[in-house]
């Protein structure tokens, strides 16, 4: 990060009671950035998320705005902006009202009212739907009026709370594309939270994974699925293969691994880990190609297995090889270019050194 | 900028009971209460309306001489003065009690709502006969001020309207209570964290979303207290002067001193009509803020 921190959280906790449902954290957020909150329902990140919004107190540590500790500052003093799951749009006004809420609050004048949130309706494309009630829009259309009431008051940071959890599948995915364009096009600081790991790599510019009240893991997207440093990780973001095994030592550019089945696989270097650590290795169902007995392969690591599952997802064959009797490796070929293979075939599976990410615990 | 509410807010529900759905093997289920307020209600009122217009024969001699008389018209007067007052006082009284009643957590809500409760635990005759000895000359408000403040309160504060509205307020605050605080516990949390974090004041919070959206309640919490003042006659003849009188007093008077059942039953049916007719034009205000 190259930019000075629009907000920083230092050291923050919230404790209710004796449970603490968020612990010691820190992060940085950059103007501009698209952070995620990602992590399973329960873990803290809709906690840290209104912490941030000033709606949950801290119970120790600091926020900080621009340099400036916020810590103590009411929401409504920290110029953020927020969108919710279920909308929060006021029934009693039109789209045309909701938009102008936070303008009017501001006390801007009348024609530049209605200038911003024309403006703001043309950004989310609901033009014609300005003396509409929020109850005659469907979901979709509702939580673009909360998008544009969010953006229409260029607030120094937008924080999302699952805004697209109470949508079907289709809508979620075409407001993902408008989100991610209205973040590209305002160049707007976002704090967006949600579970689903899929919404977080295709959205941000950074991760923040969490669970259990902490803060795992920062990274971007693509280090958090083809570089994750912990099995946690690993195994929340993306599909993963894990197998256990012993760290032997760094050669030739590359880290020697002995799996707990048998067998000396390559990988990515650590030069952080000792000569016999416990770890474990890490493959993406995408990175193993898989080949007929006794074909022949370059210097790619190499195992052999049996077919025990396989079936067509659409775009890639699904293919299951048990390598011993407790490590199940689930395979992603594309299904155009991919051959098919017989259930109960022995396969080899073999994939790059670079693809081998070894994990610690 | 006309607003309307519509929205996740459960509004007056006092007129807007849903049509059932026409299944008639339930419906026999409502039978026994059907036949109760048939018996009990629909029939007697049927009798008192064919009493309004029967004096040895079939006449309109009792509305004629409601309508001609002017203690009537001074008396219906002060009925609307009294219900209008009284539900007035009610509510701005009763709104801060529901609002903060909302704020509070389960169990001091609980406790809260027994406070509330408390004037119903005792009866309306009962309670005017306290008020007497609390407000009266020798009462213990007057003392205390008297004792405490060596303070000599000018005038009395009771037999006149100070000492209705004293009862009738006191009657009719949980009555405002209630479905104010229905509504404002049923209101989004969201919607206020929303406006909160997109600048608005505390202030600002309340009187441009938790207000505009209890409206529904409050014209509800109105047409409960209209209702249940304009029929009042314990209060106001217990605690009010000569001049408070109200026409269910007046009906009092012909029903057991001239003993003109007639009269009586004339003017039962115009405090209905008024009543409906007051009713129906919260009713309105209520559907002019739907549309």
């Amino acid at each position: 990060m190259t930019a000075e921190p629009i907000v920083s959280i230092r050291n923050a906790s919230v404790v209710y009671g004796k449970v603490a449902a968020l612990q010691d954290a820190t992060i940085d957020i950059a103007k501009g950035d698209f952070l995620t909150l990602l992590g399973p329902s329960g873990s803290g990140k809709t906690t840290l998320l209104n912490a941030i919004a000033g709606v949950v107190p801290l119970s120790t540590g600091q926020l900080l705005v621009e340099g400036v500790d916020m810590t103590a500052v009411p929401p409504n003093r920290r110029g953020f902006g927020m969108v919710f799951q279920n909308y929060a749009l006021m029934p009693h006004l039109t789209v045309f009202e909701n938009i102008a809420f936070p303008l009017r609050i501001r006390r801007v004048a009348g024609e530049q009212v209605h200038r911003k949130v024309m403006e703001a309706l043309d950004l989310v494309r609901l033009t014609g739907l300005a003396e509409r009630r929020p109850k005659q829009l469907s979901g979709g259309q509702q939580q673009r009026v909360a998008l544009a009431r969010a953006v229409v008051y260029e607030p120094k940071v937008i924080l999302m709370d699952e805004p697209l959890g109470a949508l079907d599948k289709q809508l979620r995915e075409g407001l993902q594309g408008e989100i991610r364009h209205l973040h590209a096009m305002l160049g707007a600081t976002v704090v967006y939270v949600t579970h689903d790991q899929e919404e977080a790599l295709s959205m941000s510019t950074r991760i923040a994974l969490i669970s259990d009240a902490r803060i795992r893991e920062v990274g971007s997207p693509h280090d958090m699925y083809f570089r994750p440093r912990t099995a946690f990780t690993a195994g929340f973001v993306g599909t993963s293969n894990l197998m256990k095994g012993r760290y032997r030592g760094d050669a030739e550019g590359w880290s020697t691994v002995e799996l707990a089945g048998g067998g000396l696989v390559r990988g990515v270097p650590r030069t952080d880990l000792v000569a016999g650590a416990e770890i474990m290795v890490m493959l993406r169902p995408e990175a193993i190609d898989l080949l007929g007995p006794g074909e022949p392969t370059s210097g790619l690591n190499l195992l052999e297995g049996e077919v025990t599952d396989h079936s067509l997802q659409g775009t890639t064959w699904r293919t299951v090889i048990a390598v011993d009797t407790e490590t199940r490796i689930v395979v992603q070929r594309l299904s155009r270019v991919a051959r098919s293979f017989p259930l109960r075939s022995r396969v080899q599976l073999c994939w790059r050194p670079d693809d081998t990410v070894i994990l610690t615990q | 900028m006309s607003r309307t509410l519509t929205g996740p807010v459960p509004a007056s529900t006092l007129w807007q009971a849903k049509r059932a759905s026409p299944d008639y093997q339930k419906a026999w289920f409502s039978a026994p209460a059907i036949l109760l307020i048939a018996a009990v209600f629909v029939i007697p009122l049927a009798i008192v309306l064919l009493q309004s217009l029967y004096r040895e024969g079939f006449t309109l001699q009792g509305y004629e001489q409601i309508l001609g008389s002017t203690l009537f018209w001074r008396i219906l007067r002060t009925t609307l003065e009294i219900t209008l007052e009284a539900s007035l006082i009610s509510l701005l009284l009763g709104y801060p009690v529901a609002y903060f009643i909302s704020q509070l957590n389960r169990t001091q809500r609980a406790i809260a709502m027994i406070f509330v409760l408390l004037p119903f635990w005792t009866s309306i005759l009962v309670k005017s006969f306290a008020f007497i000895v609390i407000l009266g000359e020798q009462g213990i408000v007057k003392n205390l001020l008297r004792q405490l403040l060596s303070y000599e309160l000018s005038g009395s504060m009771v037999f006149n309207r100070i000492g209705v509205m004293v009862g009738m307020v006191h009657f009719l605050i949980p009555f405002c209570v209630f479905p104010i605080l229905n509504n404002l516990l049923a209101q989004p949390p969201e919607l206020r964290r929303a406006a909160l974090i997109m600048g608005a004041s505390r202030r600002q919070v309340f009187f441009r979303v938790t207000f505009l959206l209890s409206i529904p309640a409050i014209v509800a919490a109105a047409a409960m207290t209209v209702v249940l003042s304009i029929g009042v006659f314990v209060t106001p003849a217990l605690l009010g002067g000569r001049r408070d009188m109200m026409v269910a007093n007046l009906i009092d008077y012909y029903t057991r001193e001239a003993l003109d059942w007639n009269m009586a039953a004339a003017l039962s049916i115009m405090l209905l009509a008024v009543s409906g007719a007051l009713i129906w034009v919260l009713s309105r205000v209520d559907n002019a803020d739907r549309h």
